[in-house]
């Protein structure tokens, strides 16, 4: 299972914090950490935790190749793969757009997912979101099944964009793009693979413990983080307190 | 001018070149076949979007799929402009050179005479292609010029990688002479001769503008279209010819039809690329025209369209083994043909909105 971390939030404001009044009303907005504390009134910290899932026991394809192996990369149909020249060192922390993932290590079964339905368990908790680091042989809407503590499951759409030279149709983040494709006889310059950053909500404010993967071959998943809701945290003081802190997510989840 | 006072022209000449600008117009689920069309509507002054993306259908002809990148099942036999934008005044006809005299002169007269080809070519033998050396595959390129003393021909691709520049005549006639002879590499796009054919497009007046009246026809018909039975002439169109295709290949899983489901990649493309194409044509005008409806309308199509990955994608990694991926293909026709009633149901309400 993954380990729950610190990241600030995304987005152009890093961190904030919310002052709160000791009788609990609510009595001003965000300010910066740079705040200083105000006098009666308890500090609190925005926090978000994410939660970088592992994937390798999942990983069933091979869509990354060395220069010198081109032979082996089996993204699509046609061969071609990720130069791994271009993206992130196999197993290192990454952060797309505040979100950190730790990119895959190259396992017996490949380095990615492709999409086959796999389930994958999560620690269970009050997750918000799951993001992906994804990529797509042509443009595909899919669903993710979202299993709850409680039996109770909700499907999701999970939309990716087109890998090959394409733009971002969903919203995504772009996360890697290389400056080469690799071909299985060949490296075709002036051609970009792409791999996106998509989130998927998890709206049901219930326990989540599983992620069941579309089935669905066009859809290569390379990373899995989980993310909580935005909640606010007492703060010691905001001269000594950290910019952020972790958050448990429901209980079960150890920091 | 006329095609003789071209070729005549040409021959005083030997160096030909398209006036004005040659664009790359190129959407990520279109194929070559609507980007040369685009290419060549800009060319004309004209947006290809509306013509291109208004037009929207199912039709599959059984035992006519060519593995070519640019198949596209003919409502107008032979004429694919007319097929692909039925509601505007274009029209394509295929033409070959004369087995005497050079090859290269009727494409050099098709741009002397104001116009710009549309060549079949295999990417094999075309040094900007990623295939070349490589793979052999049926591809579409727009020629603007032809130089006959410096040996080049011009032409035009807009699909990634773009290139636009001059081709050594010696490798362009390669590419536009090959037998394309099959290749394991890609079963898709091999097997299917190019034997120097070319497209030149005529391109009417008046040219429709596309205003909220005609879109509304054009939806309209449209509509008709997917309501129509199964079997038209032998072609499976509308919403019931989808159900007998996607219920035939999966079938074709059952009973190892190979073929059937390489069939799916490049059929399925110019679907994707119809429906692709139509969605952003409504997305476009709902916008423009604050009508949240027809934009609502085009995101279903959009579904519809997306749909087809799958199952093309199904089909393309499991047509050396079909059996095994027939209840994955089969879960896509179903997603397929329900995305299709949704965005029917969109464009009906999209109609009454217009």
């Amino acid at each position: 299972m993954g380990k729950l971390i610190d990241v600030a939030p995304p987005g152009p404001s890093a961190s904030a914090t919310v002052r709160e009044s000791t009788a609990g009303g609510h009595v001003s907005g965000q300010e910066s950490t740079a705040g200083g504390h105000v006098s009666g009134q308890e500090s609190r910290v925005a926090a978000i935790g994410f939660m970088p899932l592992p994937i390798a026991e999942h990983c069933n394809n091979q869509a990354i190749s060395a220069e010198g192996e081109i032979r082996s990369g089996r993204f699509n149909v046609w061969g071609n793969s990720f130069p791994a020249a271009d993206l992130p060192e196999p197993g290192g922390r990454v952060q797309v757009a505040g979100i950190p993932f730790d990119f895959p290590v190259h396992g017996v079964g490949g380095d990615n997912i492709r999409c086959d339905g796999q389930l994958v368990e999560v620690p269970p908790g009050h997750w918000d979101w799951l993001h992906l680091l994804a990529a797509a042989e042509r443009r595909t809407e899919d669903t993710v099944a979202l299993h709850f503590e409680s039996g109770d499951v909700d499907f999701e759409a999970l939309r990716v964009s087109d890998f090959w030279a394409a733009q971002a149709r969903f919203g995504e983040e772009r996360a890697f793009g290389s400056t080469v494709m690799h071909y299985p006889h060949h490296v075709q310059p002036r051609l970009s693979a792409l791999i996106w950053g998509q989130r998927v909500p998890v709206t049901r404010q219930q326990r989540l413990t599983a992620v069941r993967l579309p089935r669905n071959v066009a859809i290569h998943v390379f990373a899995l983080t989980l993310q909580t809701a935005l909640t606010l945290q007492s703060a010691p003081t905001l001269q000594s307190a950290p910019t952020l802190q972790s958050v448990d997510a429901g209980g079960g989840v150890s920091a | 001018m006329t095609a003789a006072q071209a070729q005549a022209e040409v021959q005083a000449t030997r160096a030909v070149q398209a006036d004005g600008t040659v664009e790359f117009w190129c959407r990520d689920l279109i194929s070559c076949l609507q980007a040369t069309f685009a290419t060549v509507l800009r060319h004309a002054g004209h947006e290809p979007l509306d013509v291109l993306g208004a037009h929207w259908e199912f039709r599959h002809r059984p035992g006519d799929v060519k593995s070519e990148e640019f198949y596209y099942p003919c409502r107008v036999p032979g004429d694919l402009a007319a097929s692909l934008a039925p509601h505007h005044p274009v029209s394509s006809a295929w033409a070959e050179p004369p087995p005497d005299g050079d090859p290269l002169d009727c494409l050099a007269a098709t741009v002397a005479a104001g116009r710009l080809g549309v060549a079949a070519v295999d990417n094999f033998y075309l040094p900007f292609r990623p295939a070349f050396g490589d793979v052999h595959a049926a591809h579409l390129v727009v020629v603007y010029g032809v130089d006959h003393d410096r040996g080049q021909v011009l032409v035009s691709d807009a699909m990634p990688p773009a290139f636009r520049g001059p081709v050594e005549t010696t490798h362009f006639l390669r590419a536009w002479s090959s037998l394309n002879p099959s290749d394991t590499q890609d079963v898709f796009f091999s097997n299917t001769s190019i034997g120097r054919r070319f497209m030149t497009l005529a391109i009417g007046e008046p040219f429709p503008e596309l205003d909220q009246a005609l879109l509304r026809r054009v939806l309209a018909a449209n509509l008709a279209g997917f309501s129509k039975g199964g079997d038209l002439g032998g072609d499976w169109v509308g919403l019931a010819g989808l159900e007998r295709f996607t219920a035939s290949l999966v079938e074709a899983c059952h009973r190892v039809d190979r073929g059937a489901l390489a069939d799916c990649y490049p059929f399925g493309w110019g679907m994707q690329a119809q429906a692709s194409l139509h969605a952003e044509l409504l997305r476009g005008k709902g916008r423009d025209w604050d009508l949240p409806v027809l934009r609502e309308a085009g995101r279903l199509v959009e579904a519809a369209a997306h749909a087809w990955t799958g199952l093309r994608m199904t089909a393309a990694h499991g047509h050396s083994a079909p059996a095994d991926c027939a209840t994955d293909l089969a879960r896509h026709a179903a997603e397929l043909r329900r995305t299709h009633e949704l965005a029917l149901a969109g464009l009906a309400e999209a109609v009454r909105s217009l």
